[in-house]
């Protein structure tokens, strides 16, 4: 049976009733926030690229990029300073910094517009074939072997795709009617010993293949 | 048989009550001032936050599992992140583990010193309440230095944690928890011999062991009647390399339930005194590739009780299926059980003593 006191918390009750208040004075004192208080996000917006990864990764969707008005907007009611964005921007211009966000009447988003950038030089004039010359200047893109030229200026590697990926990607740039048989014909297999140098640039090493294997791709490259 | 029932009237209790501090409903059947039956009915703070692992990437999800609760919120993101871990067959650096011991008791801390506030105030003495949330304050401001956050300490992720604790910070903790712990025994000692609190709480809401064990209970309701259980001792994280025993009381009503509770706090001050002596040097964090395809399952030790996770994969980074079964959910039928027979006065206690944490029970 534990000991029953009629008076347990007076000395506590007297020690508070005479030492200072744990309350603190806001908003007459100001607030201290702690080194790594999360309370609002900001943005360099002359870093931002616009890629809008900060956008998709948004766990309340916040944030809105626009990559066309190159804005970046933010909503400070819904955001709550998780800190993902923060660590999905590949540029790290987002920065979780202390200060709670203040009432105010209603709620709105805060915008941001960054400078535009510098315009990129035209897609270079040596790497077009002649053929479709024409066409990159009316900024259309230009295939060349395996290489994608696009209207601008950044070049695209077919090789590293699956056929029916290549095709689709052809169909979608217009490029897939009269280059194809050019490419056929500018792109063919070599055989240099037992090494077969294909139209993509890769090599294959034929003496690591079994016997019957080389001869069935001989055949179908065209070498035999 | 007929005269007692037309005597019997049900009192609707919730989901707005004082004493609550999550919506629960409670119907009470009462034969003048003693209660006969209890019927709960909960479903007041749905969200569907289970639903929304479809929509949210594995890795994104964690902010959204944290905020199941304000409680006991680390609990949530801690158990998540493992679950995923487990399913991916990710090895987490010791100091992360260390580090993720020494939040999760801070957790249990505030969470514990919230209920005796909350206790104080469902019998009353209002005084003993504000001197408990003044102690959680001294708490919650360690965890402000560390993670950023008072309630919501965004910290895990998966594979690791995001930040660290410096042994500046570790200074500062052992001594802001020294002080703690000296004017923690004080309320120790009220809750404890105060007249007035063991009139409310002695005899009150009585659990045999063998009924936890026929009702499932767990965590300090079940701890408090005798059953040695603590779900620490599994050794997840970095618990299987700290000493420690289960809390343990025999009597089964509210009173030990408030002495459990309470050196459950002095448990976890001298947990996180061993582990910020033992901690490693390490890295916070290992890089996760791939998605997580496959089923895991693991349980923690919540402040409230044994928690459950359970996560599905399916190769892609939207995972299938994301379970939690919390502590209080196990907890009520325990509740309804203790308040058969009970004075009507009595209820509020009887609530407050699972302390329920009804958000995750309904997520």
């Amino acid at each position: 049976m534990p000991k029953t006191r009629i008076m347990a918390f007076t000395w506590s009750t007297l020690k508070n009733l005479f030492s200072k208040p744990a309350t603190k004075n806001y908003p007459a004192e100001p607030i201290r926030y702690p080194e790594r208080s999360r309370g609002h996000i900001e943005i360099d917006i002359e870093d931002c690229i616009s890629c809008s990864m900060c956008a998709r990764s948004c766990p309340t969707g916040a944030i809105t990029v626009d990559r066309k008005e190159l804005t970046w907007a933010i909503n400070r009611f819904d955001c709550l300073a998780c800190g993902y964005c923060v660590i999905k921007c590949p540029k790290k211009c987002l920065h979780l910094v202390p200060g709670y966000q203040t009432p105010e009447g209603e709620k709105k988003e805060v915008s941001f517009k960054r400078p535009a950038p510098a315009p990129k030089p035209a897609a270079a004039p040596s790497a077009a074939p002649k053929a479709a010359g024409s066409a990159s200047a009316a900024g259309k893109a230009t295939l060349n072997g395996d290489i994608v030229t696009m209207a601008n200026g950044k070049t695209m590697d077919l090789s590293k795709f699956p056929a029916e990926k290549k095709a689709e990607i052809l169909k979608k740039l217009g490029l897939d009617a009269a280059p194809a048989p050019k490419a056929e014909a500018e792109g063919k297999a070599t055989l240099e010993g037992d090494i077969v140098r294909l139209p993509n640039g890769k090599t294959m090493d034929l003496s690591k293949l079994p016997e019957a294997n080389r001869e069935k791709v001989l055949q179908k490259l065209g070498l035999k | 048989m007929e005269e007692r029932e037309k005597k019997r009237s049900v009192v609707p209790f919730g989901p707005q009550h004082p004493v609550l501090p999550e919506p629960i409903h409670l119907d009470l059947v009462l034969e003048d001032e003693k209660v006969v039956d209890v019927i709960p009915s909960i479903g007041f703070i749905h969200r569907g936050l289970e639903d929304l692992v479809k929509k949210r990437d594995f890795n994104e999800y964690v902010y959204v599992a944290e905020r199941t609760c304000g409680i006991c919120s680390f609990g949530h993101g801690l158990g998540y992140v493992e679950a995923v871990e487990k399913c991916m067959n990710v090895e987490v650096p010791i100091r992360a583990k260390y580090l993720r011991t020494i939040w999760s008791e801070m957790a249990r801390i505030h969470s514990h010193l919230l209920w005796a506030g909350l206790m104080a105030d469902a019998f009353g003495f209002e005084n003993l309440f504000y001197q408990c949330w003044r102690l959680r304050e001294k708490n919650l401001d360690l965890v402000e230095m560390t993670t950023g956050g008072r309630l919501i300490y965004s910290v895990n992720k998966v594979g690791g944690v995001l930040k660290d604790i410096t042994p500046d910070m570790q200074k500062v903790i052992l001594n802001n928890l020294s002080e703690l712990e000296a004017e923690l025994r004080d309320v120790y000692k009220t809750f404890m011999t105060d007249y007035s609190v063991q009139e409310r709480t002695r005899g009150v809401g009585v659990l045999t062991k063998e009924q936890v064990h026929d009702l499932g209970c767990c965590g300090p309701y079940a701890r408090a009647s005798g059953v040695a259980r603590d779900i620490r001792q599994l050794g997840y994280e970095a618990y299987g390399e700290l000493d420690f025993e289960p809390v343990v009381s025999n009597d089964g009503d509210n009173y030990a339930r408030c002495d459990v509770r309470l050196r459950e706090v002095f448990q976890s001050i001298d947990l996180i005194r061993q582990a910020i002596a033992k901690i490693p040097n390490g890295e916070l964090s290992v890089p996760v590739k791939g998605n997580p395809d496959g089923e895991a399952f693991i349980r923690i030790e919540q402040p409230r009780g044994e928690a459950i996770y359970y996560v599905e994969g399916n190769g892609t980074k939207f995972l299938n299926r994301f379970r939690l079964r919390t502590p209080t959910f196990a907890n009520i039928p325990g509740m309804c059980e203790t308040m058969k027979g009970c004075s009507y006065a009595d209820i509020p206690l009887l609530v407050v003593t699972i302390d329920p944490c009804i958000s995750c029970t309904e997520r």
